[in-house]
């Protein structure tokens, strides 16, 4: 009798032949390599990626942190053999600028990605394993939170912190609401395991709560939070250059969305300086693609449903 | 007679109060009890929808009832402290249906052998740990070597059922309940599954509740029935009597539906020459008796009001207005109508054999 | 509007399908696995033949092959599907499309979820006729819809539900309704009854059969329920690995089965006549599809199997009349010449 999906009707017309059966798992190495090949996405998105950081080698290359001060060179020069990304008005080499901005920009977003999805796993899983009061409350605290519009809280945020900001503080301030998303998701995907046979075989086994959590349910759901962080990391840095473009970034760091908060402030776009407003962007949608395309990959390996077969 | 598991007048209602109208009554008012001393093979029969599933999940302890009470060794099972529930685990296992999903596809097929090993302390050293899993292996039939070491979803449907037979196994319990564990499996597995869980009953004393829809295999391994239709129990008794001679309305038209290899009939004649199944598509709603919208045998009483279990012999109790010159069922506790053999007994029986 | 009223002719000779030495591939990254092995079968006009199985033993890639649905990673490698003097596997896209429905219907397991979840029960049959380019007015569409229904022994009603409102017997006798819409020759059921309970089965079964008796058209059972096939077929064929290991009357399969693993499979079901000492299953798996020994692939597990078995793969030979076995135990008897040939 064939398992039938009885949830997927097409798989119903598409029978598994007979499972094969190898005496040892076949090399995890070469299956990951016949996986990539058949992720599109994952490895498109990891190929962005890696242009990126060529970008930066290259740019630590050629030219020194020192380049990327105010006043390093004369200002408004296009690209030339000397700055291959030409000058910006505040006289910094802007290929040294966004030498050191894009690892920054990209730290942002890790550090807050991470503490945001630390936090989100660790409530989805309590919440959603244990249920009751501690799930209402979690759940409607993040439903709460999540319609107050992201940006102005911080905002408000950021104008309250006192002293200079600096790219640790922007990562705290942003994984203040970094958690919420993933604490949502999250708890979706452990509602749905927890129904699973294994989970609740498991405690007839003697296994404790926290045992099945840690042991059982994180290794299945490892590759959803992977893609859960990538997208955090997204967000997160989305949120800098949003907050930074609005003036509230670190002044002394050349991350990118400084770049543009300059860009703006002396009308780069009016006054012709492509080469002082087109790399950034550049930069930043092919991170945003890359991330995103990354996501996909994941996605789709997290999920069995949509794995095309390994 | 001590039981070990026992249900009494235990209803369960999912979704919403009892009066609320999305509610479904899944199990209705049921009393009976897996005995403590006499280790015996019991039936559950009933089709989807008849609380079968519900019943074994209740004795699990997974699902707590909405009325009345479940008790182990005569506490109630929901109010069990930590080393209650240590006890119980101990004594009662249960086995899936499904023979995946009771894999956790991030491990190796043996992964939670080895935790009930560790968790309840069976092993002194990890040698002694893989000496106690490789002969729970061998005991249902498996081959240590064909299985250790292997990730779920390089064994068969039939191996990965066994496996989880020798977790069950692992503690040597008083009690398995096996919610359809052949359903999903190969008719030729079946076989050899059911009869490593007839050995269990016969060698090692446990008891069985086999929830299963298959008449046929009920009759062949197991020595008691009970047949449940939409959450009451309509028949109970000695699975020769019942099967073979069913009283119930419904169990006669669930025995006279199985297919069956050696005696055919011929159901289309059968339809033609009227002696069809009432059409169950438009059911209407009956205050009384669950089954008097599809009873061959309805009366008018059985619309308005609901028959409680009669008894109809030793071995015996059905559901049914047909019997209500009989003797009621005392306390309507179906363990009354069960064949039950001390284990002195057995053992003398099986040594004259 | 002729169709519609298919009247059956005799057809001087000729089966209604024949297969012949059909071999459909899994392609996986470890090799070709091999799902069905050089499947000969004839079918004849209003006969219902049953094939039955374990896991993996390929009846449901073979009955989905006859309709062309294998998709990718499978492929049909070789063979002739000939059903009513056409060969499926010549036809190109368009026409194989219009033959699905027209000439060979499906019903599946999962029919109950095959059924669009938003749209009415009639709109899907309906549906399903102009796809084949019936242009009839709205009402005499829904008389025909009504007429379908009834047939299967639902209530008129039904026509304008929406799935949900159905239960599993009533959405699977719908997939039967829309089956048989257009009187195909050859209506395969995929294990149609397997996730329904043994009441609400004999009723669809009682359906499905009186329907097929109603129309003249041949019937293919895939199943796993020996009882449900005694019950319901005429022929039975038993796959195993891939290949058909015997094709034979019913009853005669039943009471006097020739292939040993018939044998083994037959008594490892039990019945109700007697209760057993012992169930007893077949030891052993089933080979690996995709590395099948050479030789006989039962042979392995074989309690008969000679020497001759691991080297020498039987064909399907004729013993006793009408009764088709691949086994050399009958092999050597009716034709000593084959051992000596060397079949591949």
């Amino acid at each position: 009798m064939t398992d039938v999906d009885m949830a997927n009707p097409s798989s119903a017309l598409q029978p598994e032949p007979a499972p094969v059966r190898a005496p040892r798992s076949p090399g995890r190495m070469r299956n990951l390599g016949l996986y990539l090949r058949r992720n599109k996405p994952l490895v498109a998105g990891i190929t962005l990626l890696m242009l990126i950081v060529f970008f930066v080698l290259v740019g630590s290359l050629v030219t020194n942190p020192d380049d990327a001060k105010p006043l390093a060179f004369k200002p408004s020069q296009a690209p030339s053999a000397e700055h291959w990304l030409g000058t910006d008005r505040l006289g910094k080499d802007i290929l040294a600028a966004l030498t050191e901005g894009t690892p920054k920009t990209i730290r942002i977003g890790l550090i807050a990605g991470a503490i945001g999805v630390l936090i989100g796993t660790i409530l989805a899983f309590f919440a959603g394993y244990y249920g009751g009061p501690f799930d209402t409350f979690t759940r409607s605290t993040v439903d709460i939170l999540r319609t107050v519009p992201a940006l102005l809280v911080l905002v408000i945020i950021a104008i309250s912190v006192p002293g200079q900001m600096s790219v640790g503080t922007m990562a705290l301030i942003i994984a203040a609401l970094a958690w919420l998303g993933p604490t949502r998701v999250i708890r979706s995907q452990v509602l749905v395991i927890r129904k699973e046979a294994y989970v609740e075989l498991a405690r007839f086994s003697g296994r404790s709560g926290p045992e099945i959590i840690i042991k059982e349910m994180i290794p299945n759901l490892m590759p959803f939070i992977v893609a859960v962080f990538i997208t955090a990391v997204s967000g997160a840095i989305l949120a800098s250059i949003g907050l930074e473009a609005l003036g509230l970034g670190p002044f002394e760091a050349n991350t990118l969305g400084m770049t543009i908060y300059w860009n703006i402030w002396y009308s780069s776009l009016i006054n012709g300086w492509w080469w002082w407003w087109a790399p950034p962007i550049i930069i930043i949608v092919i991170l945003f693609v890359g991330l995103f395309l990354i996501s996909q990959g994941l996605d789709e390996w997290a999920n069995p449903r949509l794995r095309k077969r390994v | 007679m001590s039981a070990i598991l026992e249900l009494r007048n235990v209803s369960k209602v999912f979704g919403g109060g009892r009066f609320s109208k999305r509610s479904t009554v899944a199990v209705e008012d049921v009393t009976f009890s897996i005995p403590a001393d006499t280790p015996t093979m019991i039936a559950v029969a009933g089709e989807s929808g008849s609380g079968k599933t519900t019943l074994s999940r209740l004795l699990l302890g997974v699902t707590t009832p909405s009325e009345g009470v479940v008790l182990y060794h005569g506490a109630d099972l929901s109010k069990l402290g930590k080393a209650g529930r240590k006890q119980f685990l101990h004594d009662v296992q249960p086995i899936y249906q499904d023979p995946f999903g009771v894999y956790n596809p991030f491990y190796r097929a043996d992964h939670l052998l080895y935790v009930t090993v560790s968790k309840f302390k069976l092993a002194k050293s990890d040698q002694d740990s893989q000496r106690i899993v490789e002969e729970a292996l061998e005991t249902v039939g498996l081959r240590p070597n064909e299985i250790l070491g292997r990730y779920p979803h390089q064994l068969s449907g039939g191996q990965r059922q066994r496996v989880m037979v020798a977790r069950a196994l692992l503690l040597k319990p008083r009690v398995i309940l096996a919610d359809e564990p052949v359903s999903m499996v190969d008719a030729s597995l079946r076989a050899t599954i059911l009869e490593s869980l007839r050995s269990l009953n016969r060698d090692f004393g446990i008891s069985i509740l086999y929830v299963t829809h298959d008449l046929t295999t009920a009759y062949q391994i197991c020595e008691n029935i009970i047949v449940m239709y939409r959450g009451v129990v309509v028949e109970s008794g000695a699975v020769e009597e019942v099967i073979i001679q069913p009283k119930h309305p419904y169990t006669k038209l669930l025995v006279e539906s199985i297919p069956q290899m050696r005696a055919v009939r011929d159901w289309e004649r059968e339809e033609v020459e009227g002696e069809t199944i009432q059409s169950l598509d438009e059911s209407q709603v009956s205050a009384g008796c669950k089954f008097a919208d599809r009873c061959p045998a309805v009366m008018d009483q059985c619309w308005t009001a609901a028959p409680p279990l009669y008894r109809l012999s030793a071995k015996r109790a059905a559901r049914c207005f047909i019997y209500e010159d009989e003797p009621l069922l005392d306390s309507a506790d179906v363990t009354d109508t069960f064949v039950l053999q001390p284990t002195a007994q057995r053992a003398a029986d099986q040594s004259a054999n | 509007m002729a169709r519609l009223n298919y009247s059956f002719e005799e057809k001087a000779s000729g089966p209604i399908l024949q297969v012949n030495d059909l071999q459909v591939n899994y392609e996986t990254v470890d090799g070709a696995v091999k799902a069905v092995s050089s499947v000969n079968l004839t079918l004849q006009a209003g006969e219902r033949l049953a094939l039955v199985g374990e896991s993996g033993c390929g009846k449901t890639t073979l009955a989905l092959a006859i309709m062309r649905l294998i998709r990718p990673p499978g492929r049909i490698v070789q063979g002739e599907i000939i059903l009513d003097g056409r060969d499926l596997l010549k036809l190109n896209e368009e026409e194989m499309r219009l033959a699905r429905l027209a000439d060979v219907s499906l019903v599946t397991q999962a029919a109950m979820n095959a059924l669009n979840p938003v749209m009415r029960i009639q709109d899907q049959i309906i549906d399903g006729l102009q796809d084949h380019g019936y242009e009839l007015s709205k009402d005499e569409f829904r008389r025909r819809v009504k007429s379908l229904l009834e047939h299967v022994g639902l209530n008129a009603s039904v026509a304008r539900m929406y799935p949900h409102e159905l239960s599993g017997g009533m959405k699977q006798r719908v997939g039967m309704a829309t089956a048989t819409a257009l009187q195909p020759k050859l209506i395969i059921a995929d294990e149609p009854t397997s996730a329904l309970d043994v009441v609400v089965q004999r009723q669809v079964m009682t359906t499905l059969g009186r329907l097929q008796r109603e129309t003249g058209a041949s019937v293919i059972l895939v199943g796993h329920d020996m009882g449900l096939v005694a019950q319901f077929a005429d022929k039975v064929g038993v796959m195993y690995a891939g290949k058909l290991v015997e094709l034979s009357p019913v009853h005669q399969v039943v009471h006097e089965p020739l292939h040993p693993y018939s044998e083994l499979l037959l008594k490892s079901v039990p019945g109700l006549d007697q209760k057993q000492e012992r169930l007893i299953g077949i030891p052993g798996m089933p080979p690996r599809l995709i590395d099948l020994p050479p030789g006989c692939f039962f042979a392995p597990r074989c309690p008969k199997a000679m020497p001759h078995c691991s080297q020498v793969s039987p064909e399907l030979t004729p013993v006793n009349g009408d009764r088709l076995v691949a086994c050399h135990l009958y092999t050597e008897e009716t034709t000593p010449e084959a051992e000596l040939e060397g079949s591949a």
